[in-house]
Formats: structure tokens, C-alpha cells, sequence
């Protein structure tokens, strides 16, 4: 008998940016960790609105605070424009919404939505794996300069839709030739082309569900084991800075390596 | 004989005048006043104007349409992404497939029918007339003060023409980079603009669409301005986000006039 206790995982969808067969990838994890309860919720901040009985007003207003004005140093506004906050409060009802072309500082922001995690929800046994379409950016140190992200580990674990597709870089060819491009609307589309022709995933993409199973997967490791991450470029669990990177691991092979099916498997039966 | 009619040209300096002043007089206090006459601001002003609601435009240009004539680099294919071709359906612009989900339109085609639906839907325009400053009452902008493109050209010793005021219940900040009437409050304090920004250039459209509302109580902002009041980034010669952006600056004109009408 397993002597891990039952661990629930409350998987927060987004619609917003295409089609993610959000019941798919909970029975995905259904399958791999028996000993894991997956409860599909609405999108996070309408449930925290909705059930929790979170102040939309407070949410809007830290949200907007929390947008990134400039990549390199990832400063954030100091004060938001109260159009800024109507923006955030609508997008948190209006599902018509995109959110395309706002950046929020990812550390920011799972401290907003850590905080609107009620107390007896806040628990070792209990997992928030939240989806947004939301762009998520955090400074790299060693860079000095700020990272579009596709995770961001922790409680709660954020996955972001628009990350998948932006942050892992294409060919650098492609970014080779896009410094000869003036126009950001032709930077644009050669992008999208470029993201066409490399076979990149796009927003609304069929395979952005099989992708968000393994940043799924990354983050229940983490919780379980403290590491989300595997070298083996052919492991779901692998770090993906590329797009090519990011489609072998988990859409071509799709599949744990031998050393991670080994520690799913001595979880699984502790 | 003539071809034409036996007409003297007091006769003529009258019917410009008259007409001209009448529709001045009546229109002194409008619903909405739109500050520029480009893509987003003809767009707003017709879905308004055709709903009922009594919008005059200013612009400061002596033609309408702003940047919409021409595409980019003097070229007069206009683009649009999908879903902005709806649209284009909407007023009669033909345009082509140029690659999946791109649009192209003749620019002069697309602007001139665009100002035509503006012109049959009744909005009104005032042209060669420049924002001068907001008229502000009870914390909220209730209309424009203008003075003739020409007099603002010039300095104010030589000139001395002060401008005058046209009232209105909203005020639509169309005046594209400029952001005209937002700069105004800004330069009293009342807000702060972010600037043009330069963050995730590719996704711009649909951030000015989104973002596209009610700045300031009694101020809407649409279009490129909308970029210039969030630090929006910048974008080219695409003019899908216009167009949507002027739709959803008049549905969100409609709720604040709803508002209005209740209060009072």
C-alpha cells in the first residue's frame, strides 16, 4: 500500500488562446500517478472571484501593477492608469479576451495569485497547477536581461499558453534575418512564417494539449520530488529553450525516459 | 447659354457659409466629439452616428482619413489581418487574399468608402481644426476647445485668436501617436502616459483593440493612441487593429452615453 498520502491537484483552465483538452491531460495524469486526484477548475481568477470571494477591484489593480513596461530590466509600472485596471477587471470575466501583448513579471504575479489561495486550500497534499494565457517574463541575473517563460514553479505552479509559443526561440537564422526587418509589422509576419515554416507551435495549436501535459508533468515533479527537470532532451521532463527542443520532448517522443519512468514508478508504489 | 445654372458668387459664399454655420451651431453641443479622422476615429464615429447618436469629428488635417490612404513607404495596398476583413465586407471594400489570415486592399479604396459610411451614417467634421485644449467639468471632460489648424501654426503674439469651445458628453481620443486630447490631461497632471512602448512588438493588434476604453472619466481612447496612453507597442502599416478598435471605442461610448442619460 502507498505509503505517499493522496495528493489532490487542482488544474486551473485557460481557453483564451486556442483549444487545450483540459480533461486530457488530467486523465494523462490520472494514468501516470494512480495516487493523484486531478480536479479540472474554471479559469483562476474567476474561480478565485467566483468561489473564493476575491476582491476583482484588488486583483484588477495588482495585475495592472504588475505589467512590464521594459524587457531588459523587467520594471514594472509603479502606478497603474485606471484604464490599465478596467483592462484587467473586464479580463477577468471577458473570456473574449486574448491578452495578447502585455507582459507581466512572472514572480509578481504567482505571489498575487498565491495570495488569493484561501488557508485551508494552501496545503503540502493540494497542488495548484494554474494555466494563463498571460505572458509571464522574469529577469535572468546572469543575463541581466528579462526571459518570456513558459513555467514557473512553486505554489502555485503558473503555466503560461502564450510562453509556449513565445519563449522558446526559433532557428537563430531566423532571428539572423529578422534584424534586417524595420517594420515590426513585417517582423511579424516573417515571425509567423518563420514559426510556419519550422513547424513551431502556434496559438490554437492541436498539439499545445500534449504540451501542457508535460509542463503539467514538470510541476508535479517538482512538488514531488523538488526537481522538475531531466537532460535527456528526449524526456518530457527536459527543459526546452528551443521550439525544436520543446516539440521533440514532448510531442515526438512524448514520453518520460527510462530514469523518470523509473522514479514515477517507485512513487507510485512507496 | 450656359451649361451651368446663373449663379452669383455672393450666392455662393452664402450657401457655404450658411450651411456650414448652421451645422457649426447645432453641433457646438454634440454626444461625442472624435478628435482625428483617421481609420479609427471614422470608424467610431459611424458605428455611433448610425446608431442615433449625434458625434462630430475634428480634424486637423484638410482631409480626411488620416494614415489610412496609403499602406506604408508611399504604397497604397493597405493590409488587414483576420478578423478585420469582416469589416472590409461590412463597407463594400473589395480586397484579396494575400496569404492565410492576411488582407490587402487598395488604400484609397478602403479609406474613401470608410469616409463615405462615416458621411451617410451623418456624423459631422470640422476639417483644419486643432485640438486646443479639454473642456473639464466636474472631473470629468465634457468637450474640446479648437482653433483653426492654421491660427495654432502660428505664434500666438501674431495671431491673438483665441480659440473657442464645443461641448459634448464624451470626448473619443482619435488623434492616433499624437494621443492629442490624452497629452492634454496629462500635461495638467490629471494622468500619465506610458509612451509608445516596445514589448512584444507581434502581438500589438490585439493589446490596442483590448486596451481601447474609457482613460479618463468622459475620455475614450482608440487606435494608435490607445498604444501611446499603455505603452503598447508600436506597430506598421496594419490597419485591422484600427478598425476594431473604433467598433469597440463606439460600443464602449454607447454604455458610458447609457450611463450619462441615467444620472441625469
Amino acid at each position: 500500500m502507498s505509503s505517499i498520502p493522496v495528493l489532490k491537484i487542482a488544474l486551473y483552465n485557460d481557453q483564451r488562446l486556442g483549444p487545450i483538452r483540459i480533461e486530457e491531460v488530467a486523465d494523462y495524469v490520472r494514468k501516470l500517478f494512480p495516487f493523484v486526484v486531478v480536479e479540472v477548475r474554471d479559469e483562476f481568477l474567476r474561480y478565485a472571484v467566483n468561489v473564493w470571494g476575491a476582491d476583482k477591484r484588488w486583483i484588477a489593480y495588482r495585475l495592472a501593477s504588475s505589467r512590464v513596461l521594459e524587457a531588459t530590466s523587467c520594471k514594472t509600472v509603479d502606478e497603474p492608469l485606471p484604464g490599465e485596471v478596467f483592462y484587467e477587471e473586464r479580463a477577468i470575466f471577458d473570456l473574449s479576451m486574448t491578452l495578447l501583448g502585455v507582459a507581466y513579471e512572472g514572480y509578481a504575479l504567482q505571489e498575487l495569485f498565491s495570495s488569493l489561495i484561501p488557508r485551508e486550500e494552501k496545503r503540502y497534499s493540494l497542488q495548484h497547477i494554474i494555466l494563463t494565457s498571460r505572458l509571464l517574463v522574469t529577469r535572468e541575473p546572469r543575463e541581466g536581461r528579462g526571459h518570456a517563460r513558459t513555467i514557473i514553479l512553486g505554489i502555485p505552479a503558473l503555466i503560461s499558453i502564450s510562453g509556449i509559443v513565445e519563449a522558446p526561440a526559433l532557428e537563430p537564422y531566423t532571428y539572423l534575418k529578422l534584424q534586417f526587418i524595420r517594420s515590426p509589422d513585417l517582423q511579424s509576419l516573417f515571425l509567423e512564417g518563420e514559426r510556419r515554416r519550422l513547424g513551431a507551435i502556434r496559438y490554437g495549436d492541436e498539439r499545445l494539449t500534449g504540451v501542457v501535459k508535460g509542463y503539467v508533468l514538470q510541476a508535479i515533479f517538482y512538488h514531488l520530488t523538488g526537481e522538475p527537470f531531466c537532460s535527456d532532451k528526449h524526456c518530457r521532463l527536459y527543459n526546452a529553450h528551443t521550439q525544436e527542443e520543446l516539440i521533440e520532448a514532448q510531442i515526438t517522443s512524448g514520453k518520460l525516459c527510462k530514469k523518470h519512468e523509473e522514479i514515477l514508478r517507485k512513487l507510485a508504489f512507496k | 447659354m450656359s451649361l451651368f445654372s446663373k449663379v452669383g458668387e455672393s450666392e455662393i459664399t452664402r450657401a457655404i457659409a450658411t450651411t456650414f454655420l448652421e451645422m457649426f451651431g447645432e453641433y457646438s453641443q454634440s454626444d461625442v466629439i472624435v478628435v482625428g479622422a483617421g481609420p479609427a476615429g471614422l470608424m467610431a464615429s459611424r458605428e455611433l452616428a448610425r446608431r442615433g447618436v449625434k458625434v462630430l469629428v475634428i480634424e486637423q488635417n484638410n482631409y480626411l482619413g488620416g494614415g489610412f490612404w496609403i499602406g506604408g513607404y508611399l504604397m497604397n495596398p493597405v493590409t488587414f489581418r483576420a478578423p478585420a476583413q469582416k469589416v472590409l465586407d461590412e463597407l463594400g471594400v473589395p480586397y484579396k487574399v494575400f496569404s492565410e489570415g492576411l488582407y490587402i486592399a487598395h488604400g484609397p479604396h478602403a479609406c474613401s468608402k470608410l469616409i463615405a459610411a462615416a458621411c451617410d451614417a451623418g456624423v459631422k467634421f470640422l476639417n483644419l481644426t486643432k485640438l486646443d485644449d479639454l473642456v473639464i467639468k466636474e472631473g470629468a471632460v465634457r468637450g474640446v476647445v479648437v482653433n483653426w489648424t492654421p491660427v495654432e501654426g502660428l505664434p500666438r503674439q501674431i495671431t491673438c485668436v483665441d480659440p473657442i469651445a464645443l461641448e459634448s458628453k464624451l470626448v473619443i481620443d482619435a488623434s492616433g501617436h499624437e494621443a492629442a486630447a490624452v497629452k492634454k490631461l496629462e500635461a495638467r497632471g490629471l494622468l500619465k502616459t506610458r509612451g509608445m512602448g516596445a514589448m512584444w512588438v507581434e502581438r500589438s493588434e490585439d493589446a490596442v483593440v483590448e486596451h481601447t476604453g474609457v482613460v479618463f472619466p468622459g475620455l475614450i481612447v482608440t487606435g494608435m493612441a490607445v498604444a501611446e496612453t499603455y505603452g503598447l507597442p508600436r506597430m506598421g502599416p496594419t490597419f485591422g487593429a484600427m478598425l476594431l478598435s473604433g467598433k469597440r471605442a463606439a460600443e464602449v461610448a454607447l454604455e458610458e452615453l447609457e450611463k450619462i442619460e441615467v444620472v441625469t
